[in-house]
């Protein structure tokens, strides 16, 4: 405040500050006394109120005021508040001279003298209206912005060029949760977190690189909001700079939208367009599929007639195992009705059912099963597999191959399995397996008895729980060997074949087997069976007990028309039915077995007939070393007399040594003879040369051929019987017979007469007696003199081989005859031979 | 012509004809018999031989046969036997058998006269 009571200069000072308010032009500066009333006036007064100087001058202020301000005391109270506080400050409307108005910016000031009592005031106005009119524009349009803020409908955040939060709508509020209040001043990122919707990693803050890059940034897509409270929206923005008028950046507006409901609608929109699209896809297509069903239908029927008509079983199974498809053969050979009833059948049932093993008969782990494999994503596979089915005891053996489908994704959705039925290949396989380890047995020995009894042993559990095998001897059945799967049982079969022996006029069983060399099979074995077999009450008890169930009995016969012995098996298990397979294997068991045995036998023979034959060397070498010495002796005998000088005087007993020295040739050459015939008899086995013939004119031919030697023994020959029998024989052969029967008459009875008649017995039937009134053979010779080397008598005068009857018997058998004698000792002997006429 | 003699033991009839025959050309007396017990019955009945020509293989009573009783006999233990014998194991036995001589069937009439007259001197 200006000391206008300064003592110095005051006048000067006083001049100075006169011009100065004087010449102010832009400024009203006047005084007023302490009531009001105008005592002072400038230029800038007169200028800014349109009152002159003279006009004003003792008016009361208030004529600046408007009426209604007057009225309500404004006037007055500002001169009591400038009074009391000593300066005033205002602004408003203030009204000319010519009633127009101007916006006054106005300071009261209470003026006092030195005692401090009020002498005026002045005041100091000054035309504030282009001014007070921009400011009201701004006002306004900053009005409009903030109603305009307020009513848009997408969020907005505008911040300083440092990234602070200095201005958010409402809808802003709203999304970030953030009163405008608090967030202001917050750096963005507090305010606006927002993060990728997939990765949720932070989004870069839009405001960031609008300041960066000066421009308008939309938002990545697929941006997250969340809010204040962890609410997350889906929203879309974009921020733009604010530039000043200079250019430079004055901070960032943000705009953004909630887009959660968008989003929504926007799939749902999108849905149902896709909807609409597979709808009319799937229209578009009925057509076509149902044409392409039609194709299907008509392929797949004539495929399932293909499938059904394929030797194989076809399954197909989904990953858990269940049977989807199988045509009928894969059902008949799992045992069931129908495809349907397999299909059906629960997975359980099928696991529990089926046990599965490979090639050697090994359990099989199910992973390894080509189906399983396939379904597990192993690719296709093939594998022996043997299966039996627990339900029934039955099994089969199958070549499984399986491929696995594989789904749109490759993943196996199903597997298709193919089930090539080899049974009857490895049935047959097993058999020849089985043949060749029964052949390896049975010709491991010459022991036949032995290896009978092994191959029962082989043959249980095999082929059946029982088995036995009986030989024939004569017309009875021995039981050789018996075999039961349980032990103990063996002797319990004994016994009771020895108590109850099986009938021999059975028209079934082993002797039916034996005399017809037929085998039986019985698939099933009905009580009325056993019933019939049984030979009593006790007898069925005991049989019925043994549970038999199937029964093969097969002849023992190494040949059509023989047979050796009988093999019988049973089955005393439900699963066992003997059918016609079994008993072909059984068959040709019997007939390897009989050859074994009769190998057996006739390598016995064999080996009898080897010890015979040296035997007969022995005795040969001697009988014929004896006449030979004999000779010798009488040869070298001769000629030491023939070199005597008494050579004449000897004539008679040189004669007499000559004739012995003859007879030793002959009996040499009656020997060599015998030899001859014997060998022409047993090379190859004795093959006739049959032609007609007659037995009588036969015999009397050799009767003449032998007159001399008759008669040199003294004795007499006679022929009987028919004039003519006819037959077809070997005549070179038969003359062989009648030579050596007529030699043993001569040889054991000279000297008496020996019969012989020759007959027909019976039609087709010759008969020749030689009857001989010789020494006789004792009963207990006569079954042996017809053996080789075999003579009655031991005495080696009657001299040869022994062999004549042998030779004899040897003949007549060969052409189906028999040869038979009748004779006691000192009564003579009679020969029967019996030929067919061939 | 009333020499040593020599009894013949063999079964076959040709050969102790023959036997019989050449050793009678040489004077010897002979004397035949068909087995071993026949053979022990002609030396008990005359005048000892002075050598025995044994068959080996015989009915009834062989030559072994003979042998025992022979040397079971001391009045005729010492008589010298010839053993005569297509056999050739018996040929090979060993002296065990106590015979003075082995002869093979068929034999050598000068061998045989040769042994006969080394017993009979």
């Amino acid at each position: 405040m200006p000391d206008f009571d300064a003592e110095d200069s005051t006048a000067r000072r006083l001049e100075l500050f006169r011009v100065l308010v004087e010449e102010a032009r832009d400024y009203a500066i006047f005084f007023l006394d302490p009531e009001g009333r105008v005592t002072s006036w400038n230029a800038g007064a007169e200028r800014i109120k349109g009152y002159r100087q003279e006009e004003i001058l003792g008016r009361h202020f208030s004529l600046f005021f408007a009426a209604a301000e007057v009225t309500a005391g404004k006037p007055n109270r500002e001169l009591a508040r400038a009074a009391a506080e000593g300066r005033v400050e205002d602004e408003g409307w203030r009204v000319r001279k010519d009633g127009s108005r101007f916006w006054a910016a106005v300071v009261l000031t209470a003026v006092r003298d030195a005692g401090g009592k009020l002498i005026g005031f002045t005041k100091l106005s000054r035309d504030m209206t282009s001014w007070h009119r921009a400011r009201e524009e701004i006002r306004q349009s900053r009005e409009d912005l903030a109603v305009t803020l307020r009513s848009v409908g997408d969020a907005l955040i505008a911040t300083d060029p440092g990234g602070r939060v200095t201005l958010m709508n409402p809808v802003a509020e709203q999304l970030t949760g953030w009163p405008s209040g608090e967030a202001h001043g917050q750096p963005l990122e507090t305010v606006f977190r927002i993060v990728n919707e997939e990765t949720r990693h932070t989004v870069e803050n839009p405001v960031d690189r609008a300041l960066r890059e000066g421009k308008i940034v939309g938002l990545a897509n697929h941006t997250l909001l969340i809010a204040r409270d962890g609410v997350e929206r889906a929203i879309a923005d974009s921020a733009s700079p604010i530039r000043h008028q200079d250019g430079s950046v004055r901070g960032v507006v943000l705009i953004f939208r909630d887009q959660t409901a968008e989003r929504a609608a926007e799939t749902t929109r999108e849905q149902l367009v896709r909807e609409h699209a597979a709808r009319a896809a799937a229209e578009a297509s009925a057509a076509a599929l149902r044409e392409s069903e039609e194709r299907t239908r008509a392929v797949s029927e004539r495929l399932n007639i293909v499938l059904e008509g394929v030797a194989d079983g076809i399954t197909m199974q989904d990953p858990s195992g269940r049977v989807l498809y199988a045509n009928s053969m894969a059902a008949r050979m799992c045992g069931y009705g129908s495809a349907e009833e397999m299909t059906a059948a629960p997975l359980s049932d099928l696991a529990a059912r089926f046990a599965l093993f490979d090639g050697d008969d090994r359990p099989l782990p199910y992973e390894q099963v080509p189906n399983r494999r396939a379904l597990a994503g192993g690719g296709p596979s093939s594998l022996l597999v043997h299966v039996r089915d627990r339900s029934n005891g039955r099994d089969w053996w199958s070549q499984l191959a399986s491929i696995p489908i594989n789904g749109p994704e490759g993943r196996p959705e199903a597997a298709v399995s193919i089930w090539h039925d080899v049974t009857a290949q490895r049935r047959r396989e097993d058999e020849l397996n089985f043949l060749v380890e029964t052949g390896a047995l049975l010709s491991s020995s010459l022991d036949y008895e032995t290896t009978l009894a092994k191959l029962t042993e082989a043959l249980v559990p095999r082929l059946g729980d029982w088995c036995a095998i009986e030989l024939l001897e004569g017309r009875e059945l021995r039981l050789l060997s018996i075999e039961h799967v349980d032990p103990a049982k063996v002797s319990l079969a004994r016994t009771l074949r020895a108590k109850y022996p099986p009938d021999p006029r059975a028209t079934r069983g082993a002797y039916q087997v034996a005399r017809t060399g037929r085998s039986e099979l019985y698939p099933e074995i009905p009580d009325e069976l056993l019933a019939a077999g049984a030979q009593s009450p006790e007898h069925l008890r005991v049989i019925r007990e043994v549970g038999m169930k199937s029964a093969m009995v097969v002849p023992l016969s190494p040949r059509e028309g023989t047979v050796v012995g009988v093999i019988t098996v049973i089955s005393t298990s439900a699963a066992r039915r003997y059918e016609g397979a079994d008993l072909a294997l059984l068959e040709v068991l019997g007939r390897r077995a009989a050859l074994a045995i009769e190998n057996a036998r006739l390598y016995r023979e064999a080996r009898g007939a080897i010890h015979v034959r040296d035997e007969f060397l022995a005795i040969a070498g001697h009988e014929l070393k004896t006449p030979l010495a004999a000779l010798q002796l009488q040869v070298q005998g001769l000629v030491r007399l023939a070199q005597r000088a008494d050579v004449a005087g000897s004539v008679d007993r040189l004669r007499e040594r000559l004739d012995k020295t003859l007879a030793l040739g002959r009996r040499l050459d009656e020997l060599i003879k015998e030899l001859l015939d014997v060998s022409r008899i047993t090379a190859g086995r004795l093959t006739l040369e049959r032609e007609s013939c007659d037995l009588v004119a036969l015999v009397r031919r050799v009767l003449d051929r032998f007159a001399d030697q008759v008669a040199g023994a003294g004795a007499t020959a006679t022929l009987g019987g028919d004039s003519r029998v006819l037959g077809h024989w070997d005549r070179a052969r038969l003359d062989l017979v009648v030579s050596n029967l007529i030699t043993n008459a001569i040889k054991y009875a000279p000297g008496k007469p020996i019969e012989l008649t020759v007959e027909e017995a019976s039609p087709a039937r010759a008969r020749l007696v030689v009857r001989d009134h010789g020494i006789g053979i004792a009963p207990e010779d006569q079954s042996r003199i017809f053996g080789p080397f075999e003579r009655a008598v031991s005495d080696r005068h009657y001299g040869g081989f022994g062999l004549g009857l042998w030779i004899v018997r040897q003949v007549v058998e060969a052409h189906g005859g028999s040869v038979r004698l009748e004779s006691s000792p000192g009564q003579g002997a009679t020969f029967f031979v019996e030929l067919p006429s061939g | 012509m009333s020499g040593p003699t020599v009894l013949v033991v063999d079964d076959d009839r040709d050969i102790r004809d023959a036997l019989s025959d050449v050793l009678s050309d040489e004077s010897y007396t002979v004397v035949c018999a068909a087995d071993g017990d026949e053979g022990m019955a002609r030396l008990r009945s005359v005048p000892p031989p002075a050598v025995i020509l044994l068959d080996w293989m015989m009915p009834n009573c062989d030559g072994a046969c003979f042998l025992r009783q022979q040397r079971a006999d001391p009045s005729v233990a010492a008589i010298p036997v010839v053993l005569l014998t297509a056999d050739n194991r018996a040929l090979a036995q060993g002296p065990e058998t106590g015979v003075q001589a082995r002869l093979a069937k068929p034999v050598s009439l000068d061998e045989l006269l040769a042994v006969v007259a080394r017993y009979t001197v």
